[in-house]
């Protein structure tokens, strides 16, 4: 199979992937295609297969079939390749026993080669709050403080696609509405954001909704074509979408 | 009354899971008591058969060794003792005996169940076990002192018995000392201010100095256990003991009413952990290690520094040293395995032992190489999170992980082989041998981990196999046969974790 020219191809394509656990389909033949800046909200139940789709996205885990590129780069193919374009963080992000979270930072820059990457390490601890805790081991933080310590490594290495699972579940409100501002200008900036979730801020407003259910996705697209095509007529909450997708399944699978 | 039988029966029933649990291992299924049966008769034919080879090597050994010897070994005794006394106060003074896992706290500590209730059961299990765990050794190195020191010429059944008297009295100072152990580690979860008070935990260590001045009274427990052995001792001295022990045991058991359970699951959030776990504990050591020192460094800044001036695989290099010097146990843990594991090679090599024990030599290689070795490997490795930021392949990235553990291994083996080998031709072979020695275990324990299925299984097939592989091409081609098997064994082990990691 030829690849396409990265100049060409979407930021991702995800190809008609599948993967089982077994007899067990956690994934089937999904796809979906990804922009530059654009920021997409995976919503679906617990079990719809979400989280496994992220991991098939980051290289973590192998499709069973189909095939997922980033930047017009096969991720089965050439996983180490993808890594300087991809991060996923996970819910519960782990860190490492002997490092402070300064260390974390300094590490991830050297082992990228960064110049100069002080002031901006500074800036994320200042901006998601951990400044005070920069000399602290990690394992003495808390779930959410954790969290943004793993943003803040993901932000400094600068991802062309940043994987995000659950990322409001650990914070507390103000902290989520400060991160969901943070997102906001980091997709400004050109950053694609896949994330995973099971609520979002009033004021969030992905660019794409792409809505699972048993492995499949089973709708997506704007928010405005999913509201005509799902009938959704009170307010575009990930609960009216998820509900609208899924009437619209049965009524769908009965017809 | 009632809340002990409750908490007796719960911890009946866990520790009767944990058993069934371990039997599932040799195969058991829940439900088929014959097996269950098959199993026990097993393993008390099995204790039978290794006691009684024991005993009779034990006696043989006895009957050879001079008398000088015997008084030296009847002399330690009483110092051994106190030293294993001071140890486990130590130790209940540092943290409290009394230890809860989750669920304990959970149900247990948060219940209306006198603490007491919870203290007893806990503290015959820990007597018990220990005992379990302490006597059998008495009474092999009381068997090998008694076969000379009551005559050559006495029966068996004269000798065992002089070890089973001393042994009695040897299962009275395991309670004595546990007891006293307890009254000293719950004083930390009845008075906190016991906890702030620094180096109490010292304390128990000025018993050694003092057994110079005052031995009669420092060493009374150790050397009643030596004078039992001999003779019937008095009444006078028995009570004496037994009282102490009973006033001790019920010393404690008035003072764990008063036990502060939010103190108690303060001191067990440790233990928890580790005991969560569960049979990873032991199958992963190092992980248990982490635990540990995220403990002990908890609170503390770090200290040094990682270099500034680094980057890609030579930063991913330091911060492994970094970790490594963070916590040196673990380096020096690695340098004493490589010595002890060229040391039983060594004297493999010389006795011109049965086949039997070198297998038992690479099993040992495999089932249980140093604690350190993969220690920051594994974590970059199993931690996907972690891994994405490290662009190296796997072999690179095991280079910079183990590096040090690696060296100190090689130290600890080449030094034992340089200072016992024969002659120089066997010391020059022995100090090229030993990296490649070390870079196998290191290769195999690093594919294991990074195929994250099997671990165990992996690297004890990788290992067998390379040392296998070697030990044929050294029996059909000598020594250029074993160089060429180990240059293939280590670019088959190269290739395959450079693919995994």
């Amino acid at each position: 199979m030829s690849e396409t020219p990265a100049e060409a191809a979407p930021l991702l394509e995800v190809n008609d992937v599948s993967y089982r656990y077994g007899s067990f389909n956690a994934l089937s033949h999904v796809s979906l295609k990804a922009e530059p800046g654009q920021l997409i909200a995976l919503v679906g139940r617990n079990g719809a297969g979400k989280s496994t789709l992220l991991r098939c996205i980051a290289g973590w885990t192998q499709p069973t079939d189909g095939e997922i590129k980033i930047k017009g780069i096969s991720v089965s193919k050439t996983e180490r390749q993808i890594r300087e374009h991809v991060v996923l963080l996970p819910d519960t992000p782990p860190f490492y026993s002997e490092l402070s979270a300064w260390e974390h930072l300094q590490f991830t820059a050297q082992v990228h080669s960064y110049m100069d990457w002080e002031d901006e390490a500074e800036e994320l601890l200042e901006r998601y709050g951990l400044l005070a805790n920069k000399n602290a081991f990690p394992f003495t933080f808390s779930r959410g403080m954790r969290y943004k310590l793993a943003l803040c490594i993901a932000l400094l290495v600068e991802p062309a696609l940043l994987l995000m699972d659950e990322p409001l579940g650990p914070l507390d409100p103000v902290s989520a509405d400060d991160l969901w501002h943070q997102l906001a200008r980091h997709k400004a900036d050109g950053m694609t954001i896949l994330l995973s979730s099971h609520q979002l801020p009033p004021e969030a407003t992905p660019d794409l909704y792409v809505i699972m259910e048993g492995g499949e996705v089973i709708a997506q697209g704007t928010p405005d074509g999913l509201r005509e095509s799902l009938k959704i007529t009170g307010e575009m909450s990930l609960d009216n979408l998820l509900r609208g997708a899924l009437k619209e399944r049965r009524e769908t699978t009965h017809a | 009354m009632h809340d002990v039988r409750t908490i007796v029966w719960l911890r009946w029933k866990l520790f009767r899971d944990d058993l069934v649990y371990g039997l599932r291992l040799l195969g058991y299924e829940s439900g088929e008591r014959i097996y269950a049966l098959y199993l026990a008769a097993l393993l008390v034919f099995w204790a039978f058969a290794i006691g009684s080879y024991l005993l009779d090597q034990a006696i043989n050994v006895g009957r050879l060794i001079s008398f000088s010897t015997v008084a030296t070994g009847l002399e330690i005794i009483p110092i051994i003792v106190l030293a294993g006394q001071v140890w486990v106060w130590v130790n209940s003074l540092r943290s409290t005996p009394l230890k809860l896992s989750f669920s304990d706290m959970a149900y247990v500590a948060t219940s209306p169940v006198n603490p007491m209730a919870i203290a007893l059961p806990d503290f015959l299990r820990q007597t018990f076990f220990r005992a379990l765990l302490l006597l059998p050794f008495a009474l092999i190195f009381m068997t090998v002192l008694g076969a000379k020191a009551i005559g050559s010429n006495n029966p068996i059944v004269e000798i065992i018995f002089f070890s089973l008297r001393s042994l009695i009295t040897g299962l009275i100072i395991v309670v004595l000392t546990g007891a006293v152990g307890w009254l000293l580690g719950m004083q930390r979860v009845i008075y906190p201010a016991v906890r702030r008070v620094p180096g109490l935990w010292l304390m128990p260590i000025v018993l050694i100095p003092l057994a110079l001045i005052w031995p009669d009274g420092m060493l009374y427990a150790g050397r009643l256990l030596v004078v039992s052995a001999f003779e019937p001792v008095s009444l006078v001295a028995w009570f004496y003991l037994i009282g102490v022990t009973v006033v001790t045991v019920v010393g404690m058991l008035f003072f764990s009413q008063f036990i502060n359970m939010t103190q108690a699951i303060d001191e067990s959030q440790l233990f928890a952990r580790i005991q969560a776990l569960g049979i990873m504990a032991w199958r992963q050591p190092d992980l248990q290690m982490r635990l540990r020192m995220q403990s002990a460094v908890g609170g503390r800044q770090p200290w040094l520094r990682l270099p500034k001036n680094l980057t890609g695989g030579q930063a991913i290099a330091a911060r492994a040293a970094l970790s490594y010097i963070r916590h040196p146990v673990m380096l020096i843990t690695a340098g004493l395995w490589g010595s002890a594991m060229t040391y039983a090679a060594l004297l493999i090599v010389q006795a011109a032992v049965p086949v039997q024990l070198v297998a038992a030599w690479i099993l040992v290689a495999g089932l249980v190489p140093p604690v350190g070795l993969l220690y920051v490997y594994r974590s970059d490795v199993e931690e996907t999170f972690l891994r994405q930021f490290l662009p190296l392949d796997g072999f690179l990235l095991l280079l910079a992980d183990a590096l040090l553990p690696i060296i100190a291994v090689c130290i600890g083996g080449i030094v034992v082989w340089v200072a016992n080998a024969p002659d120089a031709d066997a010391m020059l072979a022995g100090v090229m041998f030993i990296p490649v020695i070390v870079l196998i275990q290191a290769l195999a324990g690093a594919y294991g981990v990074a195929r994250g299925e099997k671990a165990l299984q992996t690297r004890l097939i990788a290992i067998m196999l390379s040392y296998g592989a070697m030990a044929l091409a050294y029996s059909a081609f000598a020594g250029t046969g074993v160089i060429a098997a180990s240059a293939l064994v280590l670019m088959l082990l190269i290739g395959l974790v450079t693919q995994e990691g």
